[in-house]
């Protein structure tokens, strides 16, 4: 790796670690092996979202022509968000890729997904499913972002009746994280999901 | 979707970095880290976005200009251009410059124009071969040797021109549908040609098999410009054949022609009429009396 990639890693790392961010736990860094090619980034739902409480992982892949290019992020843990992929995790904002700026850092990236979090963008969606529920019904989106934060991202609310619907899809034989999906891109619907799924 | 400006961040690093101290927004080193290197101030930013490296700006504008070393860039921050300034240039390398912008800026024009010349002068020689293979090759040589040089420039390419819009009249179709439309209509002509009266009848549209119109596709841009380009050699064997005792070569030529636009209509309005009666007749099976081999019956009559 180039070495005024990892010089600037370096510097980043000892500047986030001090940050008061990572004082009130609010991110996190850490590096994956030695080389300083990829990091473990973690955000904290922000508060007043349906993510609030919750903890998600951020696979963060530093480029050869870093900080003169964007760093490559990816949701690890699975989010219910319009401008993040619910299968694959692939964000889209644009500081990831036409307006980055060298002047960046880790520590801003982090900061500017969570202030996503905070004010998703269904106009400008990466999952056009998720970011038209959250245009034509938001209360159900809201739910069901809060309910995948507490599936996958140790989130606090408990969501009974979604549960319910994904035991009822499980019985059928179906896997948990398929009826998730399923339940959640048809508003819960169980008898659009079960179509869905056996179709 | 705007990312969280660099407003925390800033005071962040103040914090760690006092303000006395530089250091450069792209590789985040301080003066301790590396004391020879140039440093600039190159746009309106202030705090830790105020100094940069000299080359690792370099390198930034040269990210954001992506080899087109003209481009403006603009401070990713304050949104200040750039002021880029070359060194003086020597004369020989200004001259050199400008000619090879002349040269980048000319060639296609050049390329065109030689492109356009190469038709140009085909079709001149395609239109005095035509003259000389319809009035003979010695009258057409002293025909031409007689003309204006400025009028066989100008007329001797619109030969071609002139056989490949006459291609495009499909006076063939015209008739026939003209046939297909009055034949049925009139009371002794009606009953010599009595297949006319299906076309009127007919309620399936596309069995009236309309051809594509030319140039709808390559293939049958070829074939009008084909049938353009040896249709005077044709007229002449044409008249060669069936007019020999008229005297004059351009009057057989003539006449030659025509009897060949003449012959070929005739045959093509029998075709397509043929083909559409066909069409028409034909008839879909009930399946459970298809008799044997009628497999192969199928097979050849999708295949006129």
């Amino acid at each position: 790796m180039a070495n005024i990639a990892v010089q600037r890693i370096k510097r980043e790392l000892k500047e986030v670690l001090n940050s008061d961010e990572v004082a009130r736990c609010s991110i996190h860094v850490e590096l994956v092996g030695e080389s300083f090619a990829e990091l473990k980034g973690e955000i904290a739902g922000p508060p007043d979202t349906p993510y609030e409480g919750a903890r998600f992982q951020l696979e963060i892949k530093i480029p050869e022509t870093y900080p003169f290019n964007p760093p490559k992020v990816r949701f690890v843990t699975k989010i219910w968000h319009p401008n993040v992929s619910s299968v694959t995790g692939a964000i889209c904002l644009d500081i990831l890729k036409h307006q980055w700026a060298a002047a960046m850092t880790l520590r801003t990236v982090l900061l500017s997904l969570q202030a996503l979090l905070a004010s998703p963008e269904p106009d400008d969606p990466q999952d056009a499913v998720v970011a038209r529920q959250c245009k034509d019904k938001p209360q159900i989106f809201h739910l069901t972002a809060q309910h995948w934060a507490n599936a996958y991202a140790g989130g606090p609310s408990i969501n009974t009746d979604y549960e319910n619907k994904i035991r009822r899809l499980k019985d059928l034989g179906v896997t948990e994280m398929n009826a998730r999906a399923s339940l959640s891109s048809c508003d819960w619907d169980l008898e659009r999901a079960t179509e869905q799924i056996f179709s | 979707m705007e990312g969280v400006e660099d407003s925390a961040g800033t005071a962040n690093l103040a914090d760690l970095h006092d303000e006395n101290k530089r250091y450069c927004w792209v590789c985040f080193a301080t003066d301790e880290d590396d004391c020879t290197a140039l440093w600039v101030q190159p746009c309106q930013c202030s705090g830790t976005t105020r100094w940069v490296h000299e080359t690792c700006l370099q390198r930034w504008v040269d990210e954001k200009q992506k080899g087109n070393s003209l481009e403006r860039v603009h401070c990713p921050q304050c949104n200040t251009q750039y002021i880029i300034v070359f060194p003086p240039i020597g004369k020989l390398i200004l001259v050199l410059d400008i000619a090879d912008r002349i040269i980048y800026r000319v060639c296609p024009f050049i390329a065109a124009g030689v492109v356009i010349g190469s038709i140009y002068w085909t079709a001149v020689t395609y239109g005095a071969l035509t003259i000389m293979q319809a009035v003979g090759a010695k009258e057409g040589l002293a025909l031409m040797e007689q003309s204006d040089p400025l009028f066989l420039l100008i007329g001797l390419p619109t030969v071609p021109v002139m056989l490949i819009l006459g291609r495009l009249v499909r006076w063939e179709e015209a008739l026939l549908g003209f046939l297909n439309k009055n034949i049925p209509r009139l009371p002794i002509v009606k009953d010599l040609l009595p297949t006319f009266q299906v076309a009127s009848n007919c309620v399936r549209p596309h069995a009236q098999g309309t051809e594509t119109p030319p140039f709808s596709d390559p293939v049958s841009a070829t074939r009008v410009l084909c049938g353009a380009l040896i249709f005077p050699t044709i007229a002449v064997l044409f008249g060669k054949l069936l007019f020999h005792p008229v005297r004059s070569n351009l009057q057989k030529t003539f006449f030659g022609g025509i009897a060949f636009l003449a012959l070929k209509g005739v045959l093509k309005i029998y075709y397509k009429h043929q083909i559409f009666i066909r069409q028409h007749h034909r008839r879909v099976l009930d399946f459970a009396k298809q008799p044997t081999g009628v497999k192969g019956r199928t097979n050849t009559s999708s295949n006129p």
